[in-house]
């Protein structure tokens, strides 16, 4: 491989391009019109503008994106988290124009891709799911199947669905009808598939994930897992890893159900298995995840491993070089998303200039940004600002770290989500560990 | 005094002329210097250029598309020539990509002042083909 097309923006655009250096490998940014100032553009080797502002007319569009690989040159594409990471015919398409695509092969995007089939893959493969239905074409049969094997609360969830999109809770059959339309007409909107399953609904669940990664010889080692239950509204605002309180077995068994899955449908990336945690420790597989994911850095601190550079390198066909007993996480690490949000009123987007910018850092802290002092954020993409990564050697001084880190960090010109960051990590239960997928609706009402 | 007054004209007349910013002159009875704010001169010329230019209204044809811009057709003559007259909806030229071409089509009428490009080279989206008046 000798020039890396990254098909993103922001910071993971900037992720990129410093492991490619590492790797000597040159790199092509694209941009919008709208990105032109942007620091992956500055710090890429070569960059082609793809074309305007909304991402429909440059980061998703397809040909512009292959075009710029083919002017430059470039023989392989990254294709990040977001716009087109999860995109099944993206990858095909960068396949047929002789292009290595740094994620796992086409058929496993479309098949993980697709909610219903990664079920049932996964019950094909003895892990665990909720009882659940088939894509229901009835709402009637739906009814009977709920009432004779799965019992209310049910979960409503589109196929084809992603980010919290298409999902519903019903707990009782009028919520049924009601949720099941509505969750449908979202689902049509957002995926242009309509296409809902209903799921037992995990009460007060935790969302602990499993790193895995695969080369393309059938090796799969996973690298320990993440918890990511600090959420609102199914968005992860702060993620960890190791999971805390976690018993040694079930990690285990976890870490072991997801190689298992991935090494029957032929993984060949990084990936990540999500699964829920209920009160007993029981876990069931929710989806999978067939990119890098935002909060990879976690699991990074924890192996000292460089996941981006694996990716690039078992995308070339390399050997994965290392087995699971070689994977020992040490210590803790934390991760903020901070956001340009105004946290005070529903966490409302606020794009602008940023007129002082001081990052912290010292000991134990990581900063993953597109973002300098001047720099504007852009109303037409996500408002991520940066996230913060803290080291330590247990959780107590990780998150002591992240505070100091958090506090140090000056931003000026929009507001952040660092002040509800530092609500949470002085918040009791938090620091106890006494943490769901409900922690901030139940602590904060939101 | 007479010989004095002529003596200062002179200067004003060199120091005009000759574009310097500062003359001394010193006999047994007089002693003149003179000084003038070349910089001030220099600015008011700048903005009578910018003015000029900005008279010189162009346009540019920019692209739509990634990829080679080329403007010869297939008997390799150029599609385009200096002082052409271009209208709207004319093919100025192609860009391919991925083994497909695409007529670029001008969506300005004018007069070709300047290709900015060489054939066959490249070209990301929003880049200026050619130069119009």
């Amino acid at each position: 491989m000798k020039k890396i097309l990254i098909a993103n923006r922001g910071e993971i655009a900037i992720r990129i391009i410093r492991a490619a250096k590492e790797l000597d490998i040159k790199t092509v940014a694209v941009y919008s019109e709208a990105d032109k100032d942007s620091l992956h553009v500055q710090m890429a080797d070569e960059a082609v503008c793809i074309g305007g502002a909304s991402a429909t007319e440059s980061y998703l569009k397809i040909p512009n994106i292959i075009a710029a690989a083919e002017i430059t040159e470039a023989d392989a594409i990254h294709p990040g988290y977001g716009f087109l990471a999860e995109n099944a015919r993206f990858a095909k398409i960068c396949r047929i124009h002789n292009l290595i695509y740094i994620g796992p092969n086409h058929e496993c995007i479309k098949n993980m891709g697709d909610k219903a089939t990664a079920r049932e893959k996964a019950i094909e493969n003895n892990v665990p799911v909720t009882n659940g239905t088939g894509i229901i074409k009835n709402v009637e049969v739906a009814k009977k199947e709920i009432a004779e094997r799965i019992g209310y609360p049910v979960m409503i969830k589109a196929t084809a669905g992603g980010g919290g999109k298409g999902m519903r809770i019903a707990r009782n059959d009028k919520e049924l009808e009601k949720n099941m339309v509505a969750a449908q007409n979202e689902a049509e909107a957002a995926f242009n598939n309509p296409d809902v399953f209903v799921e037992k609904y995990v009460e007060n669940p935790k969302h602990v994930e499993i790193q895995i990664i695969g080369d393309k010889h059938g090796n799969v080692i996973h690298l320990g897992e993440r918890n990511c239950s600090i959420q609102r509204k199914n968005q992860k605002l702060i993620e960890e890893s190791p999971s805390f309180g976690l018993p040694e077995k079930i990690r285990q068994e976890m870490g072991e159900a997801a190689v298992r899955l991935a090494k029957a449908i032929k993984y060949d990336s990084a990936g990540t298995f999500e699964f829920l945690l209920d009160e007993n420790n029981d876990f069931y597989f929710m989806e999978m995840n067939t990119r890098i994911q935002v909060e990879h850095t976690v699991t990074e601190a924890v192996t000292g491993l460089d996941i981006i550079k694996l990716q690039i390198l078992l995308a070339e066909g390399d050997i994965l070089k290392m087995s699971q007993e070689d994977i020992v996480p040490y210590g803790h690490a934390i991760e903020c998303r901070i956001n340009a949000e105004d946290t005070e009123h529903g966490f409302l987007p606020c794009p602008g200039k940023i007129t002082k910018y001081i990052v912290p850092g010292g000991i134990g802290v990581r900063i993953d940004s597109h973002t300098y002092q001047g720099y504007e954020i852009s109303p037409y993409y996500d408002s991520m600002i940066g996230k913060v990564i803290a080291f330590g050697m247990d959780r107590e001084e990780a998150i002591a770290r992240m505070k100091r880190a958090l506090n140090e960090f000056i931003i000026e010109g929009v507001e952040t989500t660092i002040p509800f960051h530092l609500k949470v990590l002085e918040n009791e239960n938090y620091k106890k560990g006494n943490v769901t997928t409900a922690f901030i609706e139940k602590e904060f009402g939101l | 005094m007479e010989k004095e007054e002529i003596m200062i004209d002179e200067l004003i007349k060199i120091l005009a002329e000759k574009n310097l910013s500062e003359i001394n002159y010193e006999s047994k009875e007089l002693k003149i210097k003179m000084k003038k704010d070349l910089v001030q001169n220099l600015e008011e010329d700048i903005v009578l250029e910018e003015i000029k230019e900005e008279e010189q209204v162009f346009d540019y044809i920019k692209s739509t598309n990634i990829g080679r811009f080329y403007f010869f057709d297939k008997n390799g003559s150029s599609l385009l020539n200096i002082g052409d007259e271009i209208k709207v909806g004319q093919t100025i030229g192609y860009i391919s990509t991925v083994g497909i071409k695409t007529p670029v089509k001008s969506d300005k009428n004018g007069v070709l002042e300047e290709i900015l490009l060489k054939n066959g080279d490249t070209t990301d989206y929003g880049k200026s083909l050619i130069k119009i008046k």
